[in-house]
Parts: structure tokens; C-alpha cells; sequence
């Protein structure tokens, strides 16, 4: 992976797309220090990750995975409040977190709070997935192609929902996808990466009206097409 | 679900802490019915009259288990022989004392040594005795001197001991050449049949009422007295003062003649050792109830033996497996090592590993456990391991992409994942060390194994099916009540089928 530099700003939603093999989902895991980087910096809130405790840094930053992979033997309350219960939250706090992330999500407590995941649908773990990684409210959440594993009307159903937690939280984030459109939909700006290499970033207006070369226009094209 | 669940705690509860079991006085006995005859005629005694309860623990291997059980207080007494002690256990030479010379000599050393108490003699002396047919007139050893026209058997041991042909030999200079060995129980035959022409055999044998053979006598005292005197404890006697009255009644009670009869009864004629005992000690007015209802059934103390012994060699398994296990999940390297010794351990025959642990940890309960233990380890170590191995890898990346760290992971997501797997581990260690145990009696620890050895030393279908049923009884019933510890911490939400 090479020549890749990039901003996210507070509140902005940034997409990653690329091919498979492009080398999204190893960008996005250096973030939060899954993957270290050989050469670089990458800041977070203005200092340099390498100089937060790796520890600490993960739990400031929320991650959705590509499949829920939420804690089996845990209900469903017990797999929300993980990271608030790392940081020490109080049980009050935690507890009413909760109530806020699930009610947020459409999964009321009373109906949901006590399940254990394999008792929910694709779309239900992912929602709780989500709602895991926002439980301590972070400055930052990263997805991982987190809907990829989903039907058509639940991931269609789930980038609404998205938007909403945009609307309403102003979450920043980064969200990698190989799907065009879910970036164009969900990103305020786009980056595309092919090969390891950064070769265009932009608002997805900016990209469609003047796509840097060949690749980016056939790339656009070929996605819009199916 | 809940009532499984408080089954299942009360079964770990159980695993945890055994149960204890103790009783006033325990008598021990080597394997061969006259010692297990004696030991059943001083626990009557006892019983009859003392308020002391009797523990019998009866068939301990040989000489040294007995007298090692002796030192660790696994027994308080049991009957032993003056020669024996001088040569076996002393290591001493018989240079010709008489047998009073060799009692005061040999309770005085016991008593200096092993804070041991030699009791009363009981009378009689098992001795070393030389046999032929009563045609060839041979009376007393010194007749054997040159006559190398006879056909000498011999017992295999006593052609090779020192205090046996060789020393006799020399002793008595009878110049003959090196005999034939041959087993034990072949010998009267062999000589009734004219095939031999001199034997050797223990002059209170019962079998030897049977034929009519010569006695020949050791008529220059070759052989050391082998009085039966009880070897008694000597902090057991101090706590029971009365314990010495009782004893005391046996003093000379007995003739070789009279040995041989009850050796007999027992022996050939197969008859309960209780009822000898009783028979022999209310003639003699010193017991007069039968007994029988008032001892203690061996079954139930041999089944708490069992199970004490197994539960917590299991149990300390647990303590150092698991750990063993986490350690080798993150240094893979250490892994094939760990995993081969524990597998090495497991393929040593169960009666060599019992072997190995006398001279290194004595005999009784202590050595049991500890070769259990040793069993007991590979399931469980390989099972710990596997099911952490098995943890789904998402999981881990998921918990470090939380920030949690590795130990948290560990604690809070691999091992809750893994523990029906390691239950089942726990469950095969159990199930096989409840088998193995009973092998245990060998070296005087205990358990069911005590009837199952006894039976086959006696030739007794029924007592070894005494403790080979139990045995069963118990493998299955830890295996069914392991199955729902494994089913009551298989955590919830997961589906297995």
C-alpha cells in the first residue's frame, strides 16, 4: 500500500471502495491499529496513533465488522455495553445506554435485551453490531464492508439507516464497500483505491462528473449498470 | 433445568472436596490367606473387646506396602513375622540367635527406628520348611549331606535366595549341586507323584495337611524363627491404651499345627474367614458374638475410597492442566512438547506408574493420587487446548478491535466458549481414572481394587465381582453426572448439537 493520504473531517462520512484485493479493508484495520503501518503517520483528533496506548485508542474508535461476529454467549445487552463496561461507565450509565442504542436501532429492550444472537436475523445482528460500536459514543466509527453478507432489502433497509445515525448523531466515520452505489449513497466523500494505490478522492459528484481516468470511469460505469 | 443444575453443582462439589472417612484402628494383611486369617482374628478381637471401631484393610501387596502403610499411618497394626523383619526389613544377617534373641533384638529396633510396637507373639512360627516322602527317611536336614541321587524341586525364590538353597548348602556343607526351580503350587504334587524327591514349603501351610509328607527338620538352626507377632504403631497404642489388653489375649494362642488347620478351612475348604476367626476365638472364650452385623461393610467405605481418590486426583489435574493448556495456546512452539510428555505419561502401563511412585512417594493414598493425577492430565490439557484453539477468529478480532485486552479475551471469550469442551476433557479423565483406580489396592490405597485383588488372591469370583461392579456402577454414574456439568456451563446462546 502506497501513496494513500486522506482527511476525514468531523461529522463526514468517508467510503472506501475498491476492487477486491485493492487493499480497502487493510487501509481501514491501520486505523485503529489492527494493522501496523511500515512507513506513515496517521493522526487521530490531531495526535499521532502510534502515541496512544493501543488499548485506549481502539475503545475511542467504534468498528463493525464484516459479519456482526458479536459474543455468542452474551444477550444481546450484554454484547452493547462491552466497551462502556472497558472504560468503567457506571451501571446506571451503562444501563441506560443501552436502552438509548437499542430504542435508536428499533429493537426495543424489552423485546430484544435479554436474547442471545443466534436468535436474530442477519439484519438484527448487524444492527447490533452497529450498536455496539457506537455504545461509548466515539469520535470515530469504522465499517468494514458490514453489509455485505445481507440481502438486498435488509442492506437497503440498513444504509437508511445509516443515513438516520448520520443525521441524528453526526457520526464520523469511514466505510469500506466494493458496492458503488453504497459508497455514492452513504459517503460525503469517496476514495478509490486500486491495486494499494489512491487514485481518486472527491464527492461523489465531483468523481462522476470527472473521474481522473479510464479505471474510475468503468468502475463507476460498469456498477451502475447491474 | 434447575434441579439438573443443583444435581450437577452438588456432583462438583463433591469432585472439590472428597469425602473423608476414618475409623478408630485399621488393620492391614499382606495378600496370603494365613496374614489376611490373622488380621480378621485380631479385629474380632478388638472389636469384642475394646469400644474401638475396626477398619479392615486387608490384601496390601507385600512385606514393604504393608510396612510402609505402617509408617504412614495408612494402617495402626498388622501381623508380621520375627525373621522377616530381621532380613527383609532390618537387612540383617541371621547368625543364629534363638527366636527369643531375634524378637527382643528385632522389637527393640522396630521400636528405635519406626517408633513401631511389636506385639505379643502369637505362638506359632511360619517357617521355611524342607519336605519329602516319608518312605526315603530323611529327618533332619544334616541326612541330605552327599546324597546327590536325589531329586531336588525347589521353589524358584528359595533356589535363589541367599537365606534359601544357597545358604543352606553351605550351612549344612551338604555338597549337592544346584537344584531344580520350580513353582510353589506344583511342588506336592510333583513330590507326591515321585517325579521329585525333596521340596521346600511354609510349615503352617494349609495345603500341606493334605498329603503326608516328612517334615525335615533344621536340625542346626539354618533358618531364622519366623514368629507372627503383631506390628502395631506405637502413636496408635499411646491414643488407645486398651488396645494393648485386647492384643495381649492372642499371646501364644496359637500352634503351628492349629495355623495349618484354620490355613486349611480357609484355603481348601473355602469357608468365611469371618467364621474361622470367630470359631477359633470363642473356643478360646475371647469372642462371643458372631460378628457380621456389627462390621462395617468394606463395599461402602471402599466405594467413598474410590471416589475420594479419583474426584481429587481429577480435580488437582484441573488445577495444573488448564493453566498448561492456556499457556501452550500462546506458545506454540511449547505445544507439541507439552502435549507428547502428557501423551507419554498416559501410555505407561497403570501398575508400572503405580510402581514407579513407591519409592518416590511410599505407599497408600499419596502415590495413588498422584499417578491418577498424571492420567489424568492429557484429556484434559488436550481438550482445554483444542476448544481454545477453536475459538472462532472473528471473535478475537472483534474483542481486540474493542480494545480488550488478550487476557480479557481470554477470560471473557475464549475459556466461557471453550468449557463444555474442557468439561469433556474433565469427564474423560474422570471416567478413566475411576478404572484405573482400582488398581490402587496394589499399593495400599485403597478403594474398590482392595476386593477385586483379594478375590483373585483367593481364587474368589464373588468378591472380585464385589468390587468390579461397584467400579462400574461408579465410571457410569460420573459419566452421566460429568455430562451435566458440561451441559450446565456450555454457555447459553450457542448452539451445539
Amino acid at each position: 500500500m502506497n501513496d494513500v493520504s486522506f482527511t476525514v473531517n468531523k461529522g463526514e462520512t468517508l467510503s472506501i471502495i475498491g476492487t477486491s484485493g485493492s487493499g480497502k479493508s487493510t487501509l481501514l484495520r491501520t486505523l485503529n491499529r489492527l494493522l501496523s503501518t511500515t512507513q506513515g503517520n496517521i493522526e487521530f483528533r490531531g495526535k499521532n496513533i502510534m502515541d496512544i496506548p493501543v488499548i485506549e485508542l481502539r475503545r475511542q474508535i467504534g468498528y463493525v465488522l464484516q459479519e456482526p461476529a458479536l459474543f455468542p454467549h452474551w444477550t444481546i445487552e450484554k454484547n452493547i455495553e462491552l466497551v462502556p463496561q472497558l472504560l468503567g461507565w457506571s451501571k446506571e450509565n451503562i444501563a441506560e445506554r443501552v436502552q438509548e442504542l437499542l430504542e435508536l436501532m428499533q429493537m426495543p429492550y424489552k423485546n430484544y435485551g435479554t436474547r442471545y444472537p443466534s436468535e436474530l436475523s442477519g439484519g438484527e445482528k448487524q444492527r447490533i453490531g452497529i450498536a455496539r460500536a457506537l455504545a461509548a459514543k466515539p469520535d470515530l466509527v469504522l465499517f468494514d464492508e458490514p453489509f455485505s453478507a445481507l440481502d438486498p432489502i435488509t442492506r437497503s433497509d440498513l444504509q437508511q439507516e445509516i443515513l438516520r445515525l448520520k443525521e441524528k448523531l453526526k457520526m464520523t466515520s469511514v466505510f469500506v464497500t466494493h458496492d458503488v452505489k453504497e459508497a455514492f449513497l452513504l459517503g460525503d466523500r469517496v476514495l478509490i483505491l486500486d491495486r494499494g494505490k489512491m487514485i481518486q478522492t472527491g464527492t461523489p459528484k465531483e468523481i462522476m462528473n470527472n473521474p481522473v481516468n479510464d479505471f474510475v470511469e468503468k468502475f463507476i460505469a460498469t456498477e451502475y449498470e447491474l | 433445568m434447575n434441579y439438573k443444575r443443583s444435581l450437577s453443582l452438588l456432583f462438583l462439589f463433591m469432585m472439590f472436596f472428597g469425602f473423608s472417612w476414618s475409623q478408630d484402628i485399621s488393620i492391614g494383611s499382606k495378600t496370603h490367606p494365613e496374614s489376611l486369617l490373622l488380621g480378621e482374628i485380631m479385629a474380632q478381637t478388638i472389636e469384642q473387646n475394646t469400644d474401638l471401631t475396626v477398619t479392615r484393610r486387608f490384601g496390601l501387596g507385600g512385606t514393604l506396602i504393608c510396612f510402609e502403610a505402617l509408617k504412614t499411618g495408612e494402617i495402626d497394626l498388622y501381623i508380621e513375622y520375627t525373621g522377616t523383619v530381621l532380613t527383609a526389613i532390618l537387612k540383617e544377617k541371621y547368625e543364629g540367635q534363638s527366636p527369643q534373641e531375634i524378637y527382643d533384638y528385632i522389637s527393640k529396633e522396630v521400636n528405635r527406628k519406626f517408633e513401631f510396637i511389636a506385639g505379643k507373639s502369637l505362638g506359632f512360627s511360619n517357617s521355611y520348611v524342607l519336605i519329602s516322602e516319608k518312605k526315603l527317611n530323611l529327618n533332619e536336614i544334616s541326612d541330605l549331606q552327599g546324597r546327590t541321587d536325589l531329586n531336588l524341586g525347589f521353589s524358584n525364590e528359595f533356589v535363589k535366595r541367599e537365606d534359601g538353597f544357597q545358604g543352606l548348602n553351605k550351612f549344612y556343607n551338604l555338597q549337592l549341586s544346584a537344584p531344580r526351580g520350580m513353582e510353589h503350587g506344583l511342588a506336592y504334587k510333583a513330590l507326591q507323584e515321585g517325579q521329585i524327591d525333596v521340596t521346600d514349603a511354609y510349615s503352617t501351610d494349609g495345603r500341606l495337611a493334605e498329603y503326608d509328607f516328612q517334615l525335615i527338620q533344621d536340625n542346626k538352626g539354618f533358618f531364622p524363627d519366623y514368629s507372627a507377632f503383631p506390628l502395631i504403631k506405637k502413636s496408635t497404642i499411646e491414643k488407645h491404651p486398651e488396645l494393648s489388653d485386647a492384643l495381649n489375649q492372642l499371646e501364644n494362642i496359637l500352634t503351628a499345627e492349629k495355623m495349618q488347620e484354620l490355613n486349611h478351612r480357609y484355603e481348601i475348604d473355602k469357608e468365611d474367614i469371618s467364621s474361622i476367626a470367630f470359631d477359633f476365638l470363642s473356643e478360646q472364650g475371647i469372642v462371643s458374638e458372631k460378628p457380621g452385623i456389627t462390621t462395617s461393610n468394606p463395599i461402602i467405605r471402599q466405594t467413598l475410597e474410590h471416589i475420594q481418590l479419583t474426584f481429587i486426583a481429577t480435580f488437582l489435574a484441573i488445577l495444573l492442566a488448564v493453566p498448561l493448556a492456556i499457556f501452550i495456546t500462546y506458545k506454540k512452539k511449547t505445544a507439541s512438547w507439552i502435549l507428547s510428555i502428557t501423551g507419554v505419561i498416559q501410555t505407561i502401563p497403570s501398575l508400572a506408574l503405580l510402581g514407579f511412585m513407591i519409592p518416590l512417594f511410599g505407599i497408600g493414598f499419596t502415590p495413588a493420587l498422584i499417578a491418577l493425577f498424571l492420567y489424568a492430565l492429557l484429556p484434559i490439557v488436550r481438550n482445554t487446548y483444542t476448544g481454545l484453539l477453536s475459538t472462532d477468529p472473528i471473535l478475537i478480532e472483534a474483542g481486540q478491535a474493542m480494545g480488550m485486552t488478550q487476557k480479557q479475551i481470554l477470560l471473557k471469550v475464549r475459556l466461557p466458549l471453550a468449557m463444555d469442551m474442557i468439561m469433556a476433557g474433565v469427564r474423560t479423565a474422570l471416567t478413566i481414572n475411576i478404572g484405573t483406580a482400582t488398581l490402587a489396592a496394589f499399593i495400599g490405597a485403597g478403594g474398590l481394587g482392595e476386593s477385586i485383588i483379594t478375590g483373585i488372591t483367593l481364587n474368589d469370583n464373588d468378591m472380585i465381582l464385589r468390587g468390579a461392579i461397584p467400579a462400574a456402577i461408579l465410571a457410569l454414574a460420573a459419566d452421566q453426572g460429568m455430562a451435566l456439568v458440561e451441559k450446565a456451563v456450555r454457555p447459553k446462546g450457542v448452539n451445539k448439537d
